[in-house]
């Protein structure tokens, strides 16, 4: 396998050629870097690049020459965002605050680790992951516009080939949002399914670990590599690791594909409404049942993701704030940070009995469906420094806009994916988000190979 | 006037300079709240649960 069949293939295959001798991991390492050093000066998505990358190919292609165990994904480039704590790189968590955070490797690097991978690099990220533009960092499909965050940097780095996949995290759609507006693939699974050790937290009850992919093929490995029971994480699943990988290629024969018609199709561009509508009605072509509903509750999550995303992640910069540290954040990041200090306690618990409440009404929905597809987001990327747009006639804040159709997932700890379903008239590409049921993860990739594989002409 | 400046507000931990600006960023968020405080949730109980640790458990 040749350097740049290699960069587009799957990386079950890219595995396969290392193992087999026939694909060299330093060259594919080597690749990488150089594709970084061409552009990297210009996207800014990786705040380390690993020193040790290419010393770990060539361990990695002795293993090979010694016919020694190999995991899934031996040799393969992997890119790691910058609040996984790591133990031989620095993590910042995108903060420049005087504040040091442990160099020791969490549940998730750990399973990349065991798994074969070589980290490249760190990635940048919206700081304390609250956030939704990751600056400096730039679209790789139009550099006046952000990357979407705050996973930014790792949907960069997917995007523009700096690594075959890249870990995130998402609060309240940080891994789906980057995903969509750098035409990625990008996963949050079940709340739970993922260990978290070892990730410096925003909000306990909201924060997921996934992967942003340039396939959903990808996707399904490494959820299989990085998921199970994590012993360090109090909310982590006593659950197997998935197998995921083994559900590729189903039909869509007996599929039900649910479409929620309040609220995830409220006030959006309509380039990305006829994208969505158009990969849907391809769905019911190839044989899905489609079935239409609404869920009224779903009007006041807003209102319920504010008070315990704020709380949270405030009661986990307390002593920043009282020591004075949050004065070197970031304005914007400083100003939510001290919000959350606003909302009160009974608030809190109102969002979190709101949350049984909706839990209740999703798991009524999905005895009916397998999944429930929608746009990733409103709006394509935006351009850096941009503040608002004007959809349906209403003026809104991108960042209010950024995150209305993702936040429901993480209020309900379901799995929900990204995918690209198409572009808009600027190129800028569009994503569909598929949402399944508790720990049917299956459901979900299935679902989201259909997409990818029925794709537009 | 620099001490004035960084004097934190005991009852927000919110430096005094700051806080009128604070609330005012936190209104838009505040109505929202308000609405999900409007919803009769009758007798249901928080998502997040304390569960007893059994002996040894997590050790």
């Amino acid at each position: 396998m040749d350097i740049a069949a290699a960069l587009e293939a799957p990386i079950a295959e890219v595995a396969k050629a290392i193992r087999e001798a026939t694909l060299s991991p330093v060259d594919l390492v080597g690749a990488c870097l150089d594709r970084i050093s061409e552009r990297d000066g210009t996207l800014h998505s990786f705040v380390h690049v690993a020193d040790n990358a290419l010393e770990r190919a060539k361990a990695a292609e002795q293993a090979v020459r010694d016919g020694r165990a190999l995991g899934p994904l031996h040799g393969i480039p992997i890119a790691v965002k910058d609040n996984y704590l790591t133990a031989d790189m620095p993590t910042t968590a995108g903060t420049s605050a005087d504040i040091t955070f442990p160099t020791v490797d969490g549940a998730a690097v750990a399973r990349l680790r065991e798994a074969g991978a070589i980290l490249i690099g760190k990635t940048r990220m919206h700081e304390f992951a609250w956030g939704m533009e990751t600056p400096p960092a730039r679209n790789p499909h139009d550099l006046d516009r952000v990357p979407g965050g705050s996973s930014g940097g790792s949907g960069i780095a997917v995007a523009a080939g700096f690594c075959m996949a890249a870990l995130g995290s998402d609060t309240g759609g940080s891994i789906r949002i980057p995903a969509s507006l750098c035409g990625t693939v990008g996963f949050k699974p079940t709340f739970g399914r993922i260990g978290r050790s070892g990730i410096v937290p925003h909000s306990w009850s909201l924060d997921h670990a996934g992967p942003l992919t340039r396939s959903v093929a990808d996707a399904a490995l490494l959820i299989d590599v990085l998921s199970g029971y994590d012993a360090e994480d109090a909310g982590s699943a006593n659950e197997p690791p998935t197998t995921l990988a083994t559900t590729l290629g189903q039909t869509a024969d007996g599929l039900r594909v649910g479409v929620c018609r309040n609220h995830f199709f409220e006030s959006l561009d309509p380039e990305v409404e006829a994208a969505v509508e158009a990969t849907i009605d391809r769905l019911a072509q190839v044989g899905a049942g489609v079935v239409e509903f609404e869920v009224p509750e779903l009007a006041y999550g807003l209102g319920a993701i504010f008070a315990i995303e704020l709380a949270s992640s405030t009661a986990y910069h307390l002593p920043h704030l009282a020591a004075g540290r949050a004065d070197d954040y970031s304005e914007d990041v400083r100003l939510l940070v001290e919000m959350g200090r606003l909302v009160t306690g009974s608030d809190y618990l109102q969002a979190e009995r709101y949350r049984t409440l909706l839990a209740a009404k999703f798991q009524s929905v999905f005895n009916r469906v397998d999944v429930v597809v929608g746009p990733t987001m409103p709006i394509t990327a935006w351009k850096v420094g941009q503040k608002h747009v004007v959809l349906g006639g209403k003026r809104e804040s991108v960042l209010e806009t950024s995150w209305r159709f993702t936040y429901p997932w993480n209020l309900l700890g379901l799995p929900a994916i990204s995918l690209p379903c198409g572009v808009d008239r600027l190129g800028l590409p569009i994503g569909i988000q598929i949402a399944g049921a508790a720990f049917d993860e299956a459901a979900v990739i299935r679902t989201a190979a259909l997409v990818e594989k029925h794709q537009a002409a | 006037m620099e001490d004035e400046a960084h004097e934190i507000d005991p009852e927000t931990l919110i430096r005094v300079d700051r806080v009128a600006e604070v609330h005012r960023a936190y209104a838009a968020i505040a109505g929202q709240i308000a609405a999900l405080r409007e919803l009769d949730l009758g007798d249901t109980h928080p998502a997040v649960v304390f569960r007893p640790l059994r002996r040894g458990e997590g050790a």
